[in-house]
């Protein structure tokens, strides 16, 4: 007869037993098979389901990750709370930082004047993707709930919502201590310059015909091993919708784009400046309106004195190695390597609700 | 010479251009700081130190406005206007490239 080893036989005995008193327990139940959500889902909710993979860098043919982002994210606007509803991400196995300022901003705007109750179905394909929605307060969002936080007591900085300068202070702050270690004063300034820049392009163009209150902008930053993700973004009218408006616009489409430029006077030559500016859409891209805009004045007249936000976006990157700058806005897409210093422009497949200016700086 | 250190006499965390942005912006500085004060005294030195994250429309607005609205021009301003921060001097930089953009417009 085999000898039983009295540590074995010890633990066979007490896994007995936890299997006995859980069946006196579990008395009068049913088994279902699945664990019950705890989420009711009463009658007539609608489910809104995020893609398998939130994200807008990918698109072109063999890459839908962008158009499925941007559907879900129009799915939001335009049924979140509208009834009681749930966000379902049960299939999403990834999101990506400025995937995720987006769909934030989709529904903390979607959730104004709206009634209905919201709950959120977590993702069973990647625990990931729950820390991050949890580390986010997307929940939180998505069910109403009233949340605060205070950036000096956070380990990583949650997506930020604010208008003006609020909080800027306070986002360079988190930058300076918490991810860099030893931050020198021109670094600091670099930062404390582009962000400052961006949100007060957000406050002076995004919005043209809102109140200063509701001139929202939403920022995340993360940091994965040694990259810095940050992102400023708007839901505004988009960039290229007002660098049109610049004093030094038409100057500037004269001299970057002299063959469209002689074709649209020639087209309408007896039109006068203001119908020009309105048909330039028509004949210059909104990936070209947007490399534009980050040119600023290139007219030499110096005229706008409102152009020099784009320097101090780009200075960000121009001075950190291995640099990218994205800016989305509209139907084009900039973006600009350090590396080789050539900004690649970029038609979107769906129009893109608003401006994302997100910057990959490589940490010392 | 008259000193004026901007996060004492005007603003600890100066900020954007106009009266929107807040209590710290350019127009402000320029209109109720630097303006005054070069019209009262020979000589004007600015000392920006203590505050490291001034940004472009700030400066722009406060400096490039001499020019632009306040009838200063930029030979005068060279000769009786500096500007110093010591710990970061692209901010410097900044204020020089805005004169001379001032300059251009209203030339």
């Amino acid at each position: 007869m085999k000898k039983s080893n009295p540590e074995r036989e010890f633990f066979r005995r007490r896994a007995g037993v936890a299997r006995w008193l859980n069946e006196l327990s579990r008395k009068g139940f049913s088994y279902t098979g699945r664990k019950k959500s705890g989420v009711s889902k009463g009658a007539g909710w609608e489910v809104i389901v995020a893609p398998a993979i939130i994200s807008i860098y990918g698109f072109g043919k063999k890459n839908k990750h962008y158009d499925e982002t941007v559907k879900f994210l129009e799915d939001i606007k335009r049924r979140f709370l509208k009834k009681d509803c749930f966000v379902d991400f049960s299939s999403t196995s990834s999101i990506t930082a400025a995937a995720l300022v987006v769909v934030y901003a989709a529904l903390d705007e979607a959730r104004i004047k709206r009634t209905g109750n919201a709950e959120v179905i977590w993702s069973k394909k990647n625990q990931r993707v729950n820390a991050i929605l949890r580390a986010n307060n997307i929940h939180k969002l998505i069910r109403g709930v009233k949340f605060s936080y205070a950036l000096d007591s956070v380990k990583s900085m949650p997506v930020i919502s604010s208008v003006g300068s609020e909080m800027m202070e306070e986002i360079i702050d988190f930058i300076q201590k918490r991810i860099y270690v030893d931050m020198s004063p021109t670094t600091e300034h670099i930062y404390g310059d582009a962000v400052s820049e961006t949100i007060n392009n957000v406050r002076l163009h995004a919005y043209p015909e809102a109140s200063p209150a509701d001139k929202k902008w939403w920022l995340m930053c993360s940091v994965v091993g040694k990259q810095l993700y940050l992102a400023i973004y708007d839901t505004g009218v988009g960039i290229p919708k007002t660098v049109v408006e610049r004093p030094w616009f038409l100057r500037a489409v004269e001299l970057t784009h002299p063959e469209k430029y002689s074709d649209l006077v020639a087209e309408y030559p007896e039109r006068e400046k203001s119908w020009l500016l309105a048909l330039v859409p028509t004949k210059i891209s909104d990936e070209d309106l947007i490399y534009l805009s980050m040119q600023g004045d290139v007219s030499g007249t110096k005229e706008d004195k409102h152009g020099q936000g784009s320097k101090s976006i780009l200075a960000l990157v121009n001075d950190t190695e291995d640099g990218v700058l994205w800016v989305f806005s509209n139907s084009g897409l900039y973006k600009f390597n350090q590396s080789d210093k050539k900004p690649e422009l970029y038609r979107l497949p769906k129009s893109f609700p608003g401006t994302l200016v997100q910057w990959n700086i490589e940490l010392p | 010479m008259h000193t004026i250190t901007v996060v004492k006499d005007f603003n600890k965390k100066p900020y954007g251009r106009y009266p929107e942005d807040g209590d710290g912006c350019g127009q402000y500085f320029r209109e109720k700081v630097l303006a005054p004060d070069l019209r009262k005294y020979g000589k004007v030195h600015v000392v920006l130190d203590g505050y490291n994250r001034y940004g472009r429309s700030f400066l722009d607005e406060a400096f490039g406005g001499l020019i632009r609205y306040e009838g200063f021009t930029y030979e005068d301003l060279k000769s009786r206007l500096t500007y110093t921060h010591s710990l970061v001097k692209s901010i410097e930089l900044v204020i020089d490239d805005r004169l001379e953009a001032a300059r251009k417009a209203c030339e």
